[in-house]
């Protein structure tokens, strides 16, 4: 089956005083319908500018360029104009931001923001778009949506303003949904709630889900498959299981070991992973990670180790698997 | 009848040596009204009379979701809101009555970590200055004598104490990642020899492979210095491996508390199973299995006192009298205890406090 969306050697490089800024580096992957990608990474590995670069959000100019592929459906959204964008954006890929906080008109009344994408993008009119509008928010699990649809952003709790953002993003039925961080500012048992209500939404609508997130927790319960992202570069792929039973890249490895878990006692120190994420300026040839790296070889700080294939949709990007995984 | 019981348990506990012991402790903020003149229309319990000890060496963690009180409950400990009732046990002083003055020798002893290393450095202070600044101001209110020399040796120890080169002294907060500004904070809570650190989300904020750095250092000055911890936090992973003690806070009170270990595997109250059962384990299989305990709707606005039981409009084991009375923390074991009608009936009532 031809997959819903591909990136291919996707790069967005910002120019800074400082020097050229490689947020995202060479980024391939597809994504199939139904299906929930993860993208893990920490703060500065790209993953939000990557998110941000397919759905064509960034000011692209003198100071910031993208380029590669984007196929989605039959198109190449790079090459495609603002005018076109904006017919798909809310449409056929919507997103939903980290910060509901933030994300929401506060001078608007809810209803005016949901109502607002499905003129644009549905011929409905405005009666039919309130009652959508409702309808959704009872879908999104807003307590008493008919009274409330009318309120302001402020008289939402943050649970409660995700879920209209979720509402929000659904409301024009898209195939596909970029969830940046959507639970990070939430606590947990509003987290399980969102995530519950994310995952009731994409088996109905049969909706594909990018979720980008540091959280591997999260991960392992609600995705299909994982990419690691460090310095703007994949480094791993794999199947959630996989990753977590058998990761291969020296960084998931690492990042797998230093986190704490609520369900089971550790005993003595945490494993850390040393030093910190590099700069993406003037970044070193060779492989990034190579610094913080316990398995570093001469080759690490020479050249960019190519991808090591172990099956289909399983590889990694390190000098230690070499050619024995390709053969 | 909780004051009474209270008592009751501090005999047990007579053995090793307390630290801090709180005793019902209140905070309440008013909520104001009016465009000129300002009054009180109401209050904001956050919170609501809680007791807990400390002994030397504990760490004690402080969970719950926000808005239920756990970082004002710590800053009213500090002095830095102030508390409405109850009394603070400082080493057997009731601090919450003292004076400015009078409380300078006693904060030298209990210092804070702020959460955000962005916020809480003054941008225009180098490092080096950041970690001296409370020992010049113990200097000038004469209550230590250093000289600058001796100032400027110990910031070095500092530094390279909480793992940051002694070279970096004269740098700025901005030239600093977040995980090294964590580091200053943590230099600069230390710098007057503290007793008790209470530690507001120290590590909330940092990346997955930073924060287990950080949690590696807080307990090795733990136990390099003896140190005494109350460690904030709502991330539960976190607090399971750093703390030995835990108290779970909702809506101002504090719902159960335990031992770290025996809290985890065996939680009873229907507030804590809920919040353990929402927590995300990195691992798919495990997270496939697991059922979660739902929480309906959300933790309603502490504007007024419960006559009941805080939790009973979203418990799921609610009886018609958790609606009117106020369950008491019982003894469920001698490291255990939870106020919680459920297990009441389980509990000799001699030793409930």
């Amino acid at each position: 089956m031809k997959p819903i969306l591909e990136v291919k050697h996707l790069r967005t490089q910002f120019k800074t005083d400082i020097g050229i800024v490689k947020a995202v580096d060479d980024v391939s992957f597809d994504l199939k319908k139904g299906e929930v990608l993860g993208i893990v990474g920490e703060s500065g590995s790209g993953k939000t500018v990557m998110g941000m670069s397919i759905m064509g959000l960034l000011p692209i100019g003198k100071n910031v360029s993208v380029s590669g592929d984007v196929i989605f459906g039959n198109e190449n959204l790079i090459e495609k104009k603002e005018r076109y964008m904006r017919d798909i954006r809310g449409k056929k890929i919507a997103m939903i931001f980290q910060d509901p906080m933030t994300s929401l008109n506060p001078f608007l009344r809810i209803s005016t923001q949901l109502i607002e994408i499905m003129r644009r993008h549905l011929d409905i009119s405005k009666q039919d778009a309130k009652d959508r509008a409702i309808e959704l928010l009872q879908l999104t699990g807003v307590p008493q949506p008919k009274q409330r649809v009318d309120d302001y952003p402020h008289q939402f709790s943050g649970g409660m303003r995700q879920r209209i953002m979720i509402a929000m993003a659904i409301s024009c039925d898209p195939s596909l949904i970029i969830a940046d961080e959507p639970t990070t500012a939430l606590d947990v048992t509003i987290q399980a709630q969102v995530m519950e209500l994310l995952h009731k939404l994409k088996d109905q609508l049969d909706t594909s889900i990018i979720l980008i997130t540091h959280d591997l927790g999260v991960v392992a319960g609600f995705c299909d498959r994982v990419h690691v992202m460090y310095s703007g570069k994949i480094v791993e792929k794999a199947s959630t299981n996989e990753l977590f039973e058998d990761p291969k890249h020296p960084y998931t490895k690492g990042l797998l070991k230093s986190i704490p878990r609520a369900d089971s006692e550790i005993k003595g120190e945490l494993y850390t992973i040393p030093g910190q994420p590099p700069l993406l300026v003037s970044l070193p040839d060779g492989c990034p990670f190579a610094p913080r790296c316990e398995f570093v070889r001469s080759e690490c700080t020479v050249s960019y180790p190519p991808i090591s294939n172990f099956s289909h949709e399983r590889n990694v990007h390190c000098w230690l698997y070499g050619d024995d995984a390709n053969e | 009848m909780n004051e009474t019981y209270t008592v009751g348990y501090m005999g047990m506990t007579q053995m090793s040596r307390k630290l801090l012991e709180v005793q019902n402790l209140s905070v309440r903020y008013p909520i104001l009204s009016g465009t000129v003149f300002k009054r009180t229309v109401g209050h904001i319990y956050a919170v609501d009379s809680i007791s807990f000890t400390l002994e030397e060496g504990d760490i004690l963690g402080l969970v719950g979701e926000s808005g239920c009180g756990k970082s004002s409950a710590a800053r009213s400990l500090v002095k830095l809101v102030p508390a409405h009732s109850g009394s603070v046990f400082w080493k057997g002083t009731d601090i919450l009555p003292l004076s400015f003055r009078e409380m300078l020798p006693i904060r030298k002893e209990i210092q804070m970590i702020f959460q955000d290393p962005y916020s809480s450095l003054d941008p225009r202070m180098t490092a080096g200055s950041i970690i001296a600044e409370p020992l010049h101001i113990y200097n000038k209110r004469a209550q230590a004598s250093m000289s600058g020399s001796e100032i400027r040796s110990r910031v070095k120890e500092l530094m390279t104490m909480v793992g940051l080169s002694p070279h970096y002294e004269n740098r700025y907060p901005h030239e600093f990642s977040g995980g090294q500004r964590q580091r200053i904070g943590i230099a600069r809570a230390l710098s007057l020899d503290p007793t008790l650190l209470v530690a507001d989300e120290a590590v909330s904020a940092l990346d997955v492979s930073i924060q287990a750095q950080i949690i590696n250092l807080l307990r090795k000055l733990q136990e390099d210095f003896k140190l005494t911890y109350i460690f904030i936090a709502h991330d539960l992973a976190v607090v399971r491996y750093i703390t030995n003690r835990v108290a779970v806070m909702y809506l101002g009170r504090i719902v159960e508390e335990g031992d770290t270990e025996e809290l985890f595997n065996n939680p009873l109250h229907p507030y804590t199973r809920a919040l353990l059962s929402s927590v995300p384990v990195p691992d798919p299989k495990l997270e496939s299995k697991r059922k979660r305990i739902p929480l309906e709707g959300e933790v309603p606005s502490p504007n007024k006192l419960h006559k009941g039981c805080v939790f009973y409009e979203r418990c799921a084991n609610r009886m018609e009298r958790c609606k009117n009375e106020k369950p008491y923390r019982a003894r469920m074991t001698d490291n255990h205890k939870v106020a919680c009608f459920l297990h009441h009936s389980r509990v000799d009532f001699s030793n409930s406090e």
